[in-house]
C-alpha cells in the first residue's frame, strides 16, 4: 500500500511541474550591437579603447578557446578609432593583436585632470561618438590598520581607508588595491604573489549623503605572516565619472546575483551617443599609497 | 505620543457625544416585524428603516436594495444590513431584494415612522426567478459608485479552483482589472499597482499577507465568507491607506436559528464550519476551520534519521454575534491562519531542528448602535498581527566537546486600530457617512537572536512605531431623477518619530443616466499610503517586508480618472460596464538594482542592515480600458470581461534613469466564466483566462568586458560577460488555461445535503510559464569545435491538475 501511495505521489508530483527550452528569438528581441570600452585617466602610459561586438546572450554559440584569447567571433579589428581633446588635437588608436584593443602610447595625446576628450569610432558605415572628463585626483588618501587574530589563528588586517570628497558635484570613486609578496612553503622555492584587495560592500562609495565629508571603506584581508614575507600593500581610490562607476558596479552587482530569480539584473549603463552601440567612454583618476608590512 | 492618542480618543469621543444628542422617536419590534410608532409629528414624510436578513440563518443581508418604484426612491443596506428610507404619507408598495435571493414584494402604508425588518429566501428554493421589477434590484446603471465589484460567495464556491480550494482571491483576479502574478498565484496587481498597493480587510482588520504556501493559495477560507467587495478606484472617503484596490471581505455572522455546519475533503486539505445559535435569536456562532495534511500523511515514510520535516498551512476563524436589543449589536470575529516548515535530524552526534513559520492574526470587535431610524453607527477596536520568523537550533556532540547553535530571526508588524463611523439619511435624497480613525503600527522589520559556542552572541532588534489616522465624511447625493454624484473628503494622517504628514484626499464620483438603464460615470479618487512592502518577487514570500514611511522614505500618493458607461438590458438582466482609467502614482518604491530582502544574505553574519539604504522612489502611471459583460441570475450565470492595460515606472536609481515597463505590465486579460445549475442536483462550471505574458529581466547581449586597472571585485571579470540593456526587457508567452468543474448535489432528510465536486485545473495541460531562467549549454570539452551556448528555459507549473473533493452540509 505505502509502494501504491508513493508511486502515486511520484505521479502527481511529475505532473505539476515540467522545464523546458524555448525560442529566445521569438520573445527577447536582441540585435547585434557595437561594443565600447574607453576607461582614460593621466596615470595611463597606454592608452586603450576596447572595440568589439555585443552578441545575443541567448542563442549564440560561442565557440571555447582553450588559449584564454577573447572569443573571434566578437572581435572587430577595422574599426577607426579617433581620441581628440578639446583644442582639436586628435590621434587614431590601432588595432593591437595581443589585447584585441585600439591603443596608442598615451605620449601622443596627454590626458589632463579636468579636461574633455572626444572618442569617435567608426565600424563600416556607422559612426559612435561618445565624450568624457577626467575627475580631478584626491590630495591623499589615510589608511588605520590593525591586526589581529581569526578563531582559527590566521593572521588578519584590518584596513580603514579613509579620505576628503570633493566639495562640488555629485563624486564617485572605487576603492580596491592589491598586496605583493613573497609566499615560501616549507621545502619550497619562494615565489612572487599578487592578490587583489576587495572593499566588499564599500568598494563603491557615493557622496550623495555626505556632500563634502570624510568617505572611508574598511575590508579585512589575510596577512599569513607565516607564509608569507615582504609584504607591499598598494591601496586605491579612483575618483571616476558616473558611467564607470555604474558600469564596475552594474557588473559586480549581476555577479552577486546570478541564479536568483527574485532578485532583478542590473541595467548596463551606455554613454555612447548615437544607436547601434553599448558601452561607456570615460575618465578617472587614481591615488595610491603603498604600505610596507613588517612580519 | 500619548498626547496624539489622547488628541485622537477625544475626538472620536466628540463625534460620538454630537451625534447621540440627535433625537430620534422610538421604534419597537412586533409578532409582525412592522411597527407604526405612536408618536408622530406633523410633518409629510417619514421614514422606515429596519434590517433585511437571510431566512433561516438571521445573516444580515448586505446591499441589498429596497425600492419604491412608483416614487423612483430607494436605497441599500448597509454592511450591517440596515437601511433607512424616506417616504412620503401614504400608500406604497416596496421591492426588497438583492442578488441570490427571491424579492419580496410588501404594501406599507405610511401614517409615521416604521420599523421595518425583512427576511429574504435564498434563490435556491426557487430556481426558477421570476423577474419581478428589474428596476427595483441594485443595478449597475443605478448605482453612482463605479470601479466597484460584489462578488456572492456562492460564486466562489461554484467556480472551478485549484485542488479544489475554494478561494476567493482567486475569483477576483478572473475579473477585468484585476490581474494575477504569476502562475497559480494568488497574489494580485490592480489597475497597475503593486501588491502592497492592496488594502484586504477582513471584517474591518488589514490582512497584511494573504498567502499561503507561497501565494498559491490565499489565506480566506471561503466558508465563513459571507461577502466580497472589490473596489479598482473612486474609492469612497471611507476607505483609505492603499492607492489601488479595497478588498472588502466579511464573515458571516452565524446562524441564528439552528446549529448548522459544513465539511469539506478535499486531496490536500480538509475543512469544518459550525454555526449556530448560542441563544436563539440573540446571540449565534462561527467556527470554521482549514488545514493541509500531506505532511501527516507523509510521516510514515520519513524517519528521524534520514531527517523529517513538512509543510502545512492552516486556518481558523470563529466568530459571535450578540444582539443585545435591536439597537445595539455586537460583534467579535478573529482569525488565525499560519504557514510553516519544520525539518530535524538526529543520531548520535548531531540533533538539529529547522522551523519556518508564517502567518496573520486579526480581531476585530464591533459594536453596532441605532441611535434613532436615521443614524446609525458602529464602532471597531481591531488587532492585526503579522509575522514571519525562521529558527534553527542544533547540538552537536564529538567525544565530549558540545557545540551549541540558536538562531531565532523574526519580523512583522502589529496593529492597533480604534475606529468609528456613522451612516447618517436625512432625507431620500442624501446618505451621509462619516468616521474617524487611528492606527498605532509597530514594525519589526528584523530581530535577531544567535547563540554559537565558537562566537559572540547577537541579540538586536530593529522597531519603528508610527502613528496612522483619518477623518473622513462622504455623501451620496441624489441631485435629480438622473444625476447623482458621492462626494468626499479623507484628510489622513502620519506620525514617524518628528515626522508628521498630513495629507487631504478628495474623493468624487458622479453619476448621469442617459436613459434609465444606461448611465454614464466619472469618478475621480486621491490616495496616500504610509506603509510599503519591500517585495524583491511579487509572488508574495513570506519574505517580504512591510516597512513604515519615515523621514527619508516619503508616503506613496497617487491620483486616479476614471470614466465609465454602465448598461443594463433589463429583460436579460445582463450588465454591461465598459471603464477608462488613468493613474499616476508618486513615491512608490522599489529595491535597488541587485537588492533583495538582504537580511536572509546577512542574517547570520548579524551584519547591520538598513532598508532604507536598499529601496529607491520614483513615479508610476497606468492607464487601459476594461469591458464587464455579467449575468448574475438564472441558470446560466458568469461573466466576461476583458483588459486593455499599460503600466509604466521610472526611478532615478533604476533602468539608468529611463522608463520602463512594469513586470506585469499585461496588455490584454481576458476571462470567461460560466455557471451553469440546471437542476438543484447538478452545477457544470468553467473558465477560461488568457493574458499576455509578465515581463522580465534577462540578459540580452553578451560582450567582452572593459579594462578597469583598480583592483577589486572586477579583478577577475575582464572575459565575456552577460549584459541587460533595459529592465523587463523579455516579455515572456502568452497564458492561457481551461479550468473546468463538476458538482452533484443530493438533499437528504432534515436538510442535509452532499456533494461530490470534481475539478480540472488547466484542463488542456497548457505549459504556461511560472519563470524564466538563463542556462548554458556544456559542449564537449575535448572537441576542439565546440561551443557553449546559452539557452532560455521555461519553467512551468500546475499542468492538468484533478481534484475531488467531498461536501458535507447539514
Amino acid at each position: 500500500m505505502r509502494k501504491v501511495l508513493l508511486a502515486l505521489l511520484v505521479l502527481y508530483i511529475s505532473l505539476i511541474g515540467c522545464q523546458k527550452v524555448v525560442d529566445a528569438d521569438e520573445l527577447l528581441d536582441t540585435k547585434e550591437q557595437v561594443s565600447i570600452i574607453g576607461y582614460i585617466s593621466p596615470h595611463d602610459t597606454i592608452l586603450k579603447i576596447s572595440v568589439t561586438k555585443a552578441l545575443p546572450a541567448i542563442g549564440t554559440p560561442v565557440k571555447i578557446n582553450q588559449d584564454y584569447q577573447f572569443p573571434e567571433e566578437f572581435l572587430i579589428k577595422d574599426a577607426v578609432v579617433t581620441l581628440s581633446n578639446a583644442e582639436g588635437n586628435s590621434i587614431v588608436l590601432n588595432y593591437d593583436n595581443e589585447t584585441n584593443t585600439y591603443i596608442t602610447s598615451a605620449s601622443n595625446l596627454t590626458i589632463s585632470h579636468g579636461a574633455t576628450y572626444n572618442l569617435k569610432v567608426v565600424v563600416a558605415e556607422d559612426k559612435f561618438n561618445a565624450s568624457c572628463q577626467i575627475p580631478k585626483q584626491l590630495e591623499s588618501i589615510n589608511e588605520i590598520i590593525e591586526f589581529h587574530e581569526d578563531e582559527y589563528g590566521n593572521d588578519l588586517a584590518v584596513i580603514n581607508l579613509n579620505f576628503k570628497d570633493f566639495v562640488d558635484e555629485d563624486n564617485y570613486y572605487i576603492l580596491g588595491g592589491f598586496i605583493n609578496t613573497t609566499l615560501e612553503y616549507e621545502n619550497e622555492e619562494p615565489f612572487s604573489y599578487e592578490y587583489p584587495i576587495y572593499f566588499g560592500d564599500d568598494e563603491f562609495l557615493i557622496d550623495n549623503i555626505n556632500e563634502g565629508a570624510e568617505l572611508n571603506g574598511k575590508t579585512e584581508i589575510s596577512v599569513d605572516s607565516e607564509y608569507y614575507s615582504d609584504i607591499k600593500m598598494t591601496l586605491q581610490v579612483a575618483h571616476v565619472e558616473k558611467a564607470l562607476f555604474e558600469n564596475i558596479k552594474t557588473t559586480r552587482t549581476n555577479d552577486d546575483v546570478d541564479g536568483n530569480p527574485f532578485i532583478e539584473y542590473a541595467i548596463a549603463p551606455n554613454s555612447i551617443l548615437d544607436d547601434g552601440a553599448i558601452g561607456v567612454f570615460a575618465g578617472f583618476s587614481v591615488t595610491e599609497k603603498i604600505i610596507y608590512l613588517e612580519n | 505620543m500619548k498626547n496624539k492618542i489622547y488628541h485622537s480618543l477625544f475626538f472620536l469621543g466628540l463625534i460620538c457625544k454630537s451625534y447621540g444628542k440627535v433625537n430620534y422617536t422610538s421604534s419597537t419590534d412586533n409578532s409582525s416585524n412592522v411597527n407604526i410608532n405612536n408618536y408622530q409629528e406633523p410633518k409629510n414624510n417619514f421614514t422606515i428603516s429596519g434590517y433585511i436578513t437571510e431566512s433561516g440563518s438571521g445573516e444580515n443581508l448586505l446591499g441589498a436594495s429596497i425600492y419604491v418604484p412608483e416614487l423612483k426612491r430607494g436605497t441599500t443596506t448597509n454592511d450591517y444590513g440596515f437601511f433607512s428610507l424616506s417616504l412620503p404619507k401614504g400608500k406604497h408598495t416596496v421591492y426588497i431584494s438583492t442578488i441570490g435571493y427571491t424579492t419580496i414584494i410588501k404594501e406599507v402604508d405610511i401614517k409615521g415612522d416604521i420599523s421595518l425588518n425583512i427576511t429574504l429566501e435564498t434563490d435556491t428554493q426557487s430556481l426558477d426567478e421570476v423577474i419581478v421589477s428589474a428596476e427595483s434590484k441594485v443595478k449597475e446603471s443605478k448605482v453612482t459608485q463605479m470601479s466597484k465589484i460584489q462578488i456572492n460567495p456562492s460564486t466562489v464556491a461554484d467556480i472551478p479552483a485549484l485542488l479544489g480550494e475554494k478561494d476567493v482571491l482567486k475569483t477576483l483576479q478572473l475579473l477585468p482589472g484585476i490581474q494575477a502574478g504569476s502562475e497559480g498565484s494568488s497574489g494580485f496587481f490592480v489597475r497597475g499597482g503593486t501588491p502592497d498597493q492592496n488594502l484586504i480587510i477582513l471584517d474591518d482588520a488589514v490582512v497584511y499577507n494573504s498567502n499561503h504556501l507561497f501565494g498559491f493559495f490565499s489565506v480566506f477560507n471561503g466558508d465563513a465568507i459571507k461577502s466580497v467587495e472589490a473596489f479598482k478606484g473612486g474609492f469612497p472617503a471611507r476607505f483609505g491607506g492603499r492607492l489601488s484596490s479595497v478588498i472588502k471581505i466579511d464573515m458571516k455572522d452565524g446562524n441564528k436559528e439552528k446549529l448548522s455546519g459544513k465539511v469539506n475533503i478535499g486531496l490536500i486539505s480538509s475543512s469544518l464550519l459550525l454555526e449556530g445559535p448560542i441563544n436563539k435569536g440573540k446571540t449565534s456562532f462561527i467556527f470554521s476551520g482549514r488545514r493541509t495534511y500531506a505532511d501527516i500523511l507523509a510521516q510514515p515514510f520519513l524517519s528521524e534519521e534520514n531527517g523529517k520535516g513538512g509543510y502545512y498551512f492552516a486556518d481558523l476563524n470563529f466568530k459571535i454575534h450578540h444582539i443585545f436589543s435591536e439597537k445595539d449589536k455586537l460583534y467579535w470575529s478573529n482569525y488565525y491562519g499560519r504557514d510553516k516548515f519544520y525539518s530535524s535530524f538526529k543520531d548520535q552526534y548531531t540533533d538539529e531542528k529547522v522551523k519556518l513559520g508564517w502567518g496573520n492574526i486579526t480581531s476585530t470587535l464591533r459594536w453596532n448602535h441605532q441611535f434613532n431610524d436615521k443614524l446609525f453607527a458602529n464602532t471597531s477596536l481591531i488587532y492585526s498581527n503579522y509575522d514571519f520568523n525562521i529558527s534553527d537550533e542544533y547540538t552537536d556532540t564529538y567525544d565530549e566537546n558540545v557545540v551549541e547553535y540558536l538562531f531565532k530571526t523574526n519580523s512583522g508588524i502589529e496593529d492597533l486600530t480604534l475606529k468609528t463611523s456613522f451612516d447618517y439619511y436625512p432625507n431620500s435624497k442624501n446618505t451621509l457617512r462619516f468616521g474617524a480613525e487611528i492606527t498605532s503600527h509597530s514594525f519589526t522589520p528584523q530581530r535577531i537572536l544567535l547563540k554559537d559556542t565558537y562566537a559572540e552572541d547577537i541579540d538586536k532588534t530593529e522597531e519603528l512605531n508610527s502613528l496612522e489616522g483619518a477623518m473622513y465624511i462622504e455623501n451620496d447625493w441624489k441631485i435629480t431623477d438622473k444625476l447623482r454624484s458621492s462626494l468626499g473628503l479623507r484628510l489622513s494622517y502620519f506620525n514617524y518619530n518628528d515626522t508628521n504628514y498630513i495629507n487631504p484626499e478628495t474623493r468624487l464620483a458622479l453619476s448621469y443616466n442617459v436613459k434609465p438603464d444606461l448611465a454614464l460615470k466619472a469618478s475621480y479618487a486621491k490616495m496616500n499610503q504610509y506603509i510599503h512592502l519591500l517585495s524583491s518577487s511579487g509572488i508574495g514570500l513570506p519574505t517580504d517586508l512591510w516597512v513604515s514611511s519615515t523621514d527619508n522614505v516619503k508616503p506613496q500618493s497617487s491620483q486616479q480618472f476614471a470614466v465609465g458607461i454602465a448598461k443594463d438590458f433589463f429583460d436579460k438582466d445582463y450588465s454591461l460596464t465598459l471603464e477608462g482609467y488613468y493613474k499616476n502614482m508618486n513615491d512608490i518604491i522599489a529595491y535597488k538594482e541587485g537588492a533583495s530582502f538582504l537580511a536572509l544574505d546577512n542574517l547570520e553574519s548579524g551584519a547591520d542592515l538598513d532598508w532604507e539604504e536598499n529601496i529607491t522612489a520614483g513615479e508610476g502611471w497606468a492607464y487601459g480600458a476594461e469591458i464587464l459583460l455579467r449575468k448574475q441570475t438564472g441558470k446560466l450565470t458568469g461573466w466576461l470581461g476583458y483588459t486593455l492595460s499599460w503600466s509604466e515606472r521610472q526611478f532615478e536609481e533604476l533602468n539608468n534613469g529611463n522608463k520602463f515597463y512594469d513586470r506585469y505590465d499585461r496588455r490584454h486579460d481576458i476571462s470567461a466564466v460560466g455557471i451553469y445549475k440546471p437542476s438543484d442536483r447538478f452545477t457544470f462550471s468553467a473558465t477560461w483566462v488568457l493574458s499576455t505574458g509578465n515581463n522580465y529581466t534577462l540578459p540580452n547581449l553578451q560582450r567582452i568586458g572593459g579594462n578597469f586597472p583598480i583592483a577589486g571585485s572586477n579583478f577577475f571579470n575582464r572575459g565575456l560577460q552577460d549584459i541587460t540593456t533595459q529592465r523587463n526587457n523579455f516579455r515572456g508567452e502568452t497564458s492561457h488555461r481551461l479550468d473546468l468543474a463538476w458538482q452533484f448535489h443530493k438533499k437528504k432528510k432534515k436538510g442535509r445535503e452532499r456533494t461530490w465536486a470534481i475539478s480540472l485545473y488547466n484542463a488542456y495541460a497548457r505549459q504556461n510559464p511560472f519563470i524564466y531562467t538563463v542556462d548554458t549549454k556544456y559542449p564537449n570539452y575535448n572537441d576542439p569545435n565546440g561551443t557553449e551556448e546559452k539557452e532560455l528555459t521555461r519553467t512551468s507549473v500546475l499542468i492538468l491538475i484533478p481534484s475531488v473533493n467531498y461536501i458535507f452540509k447539514f
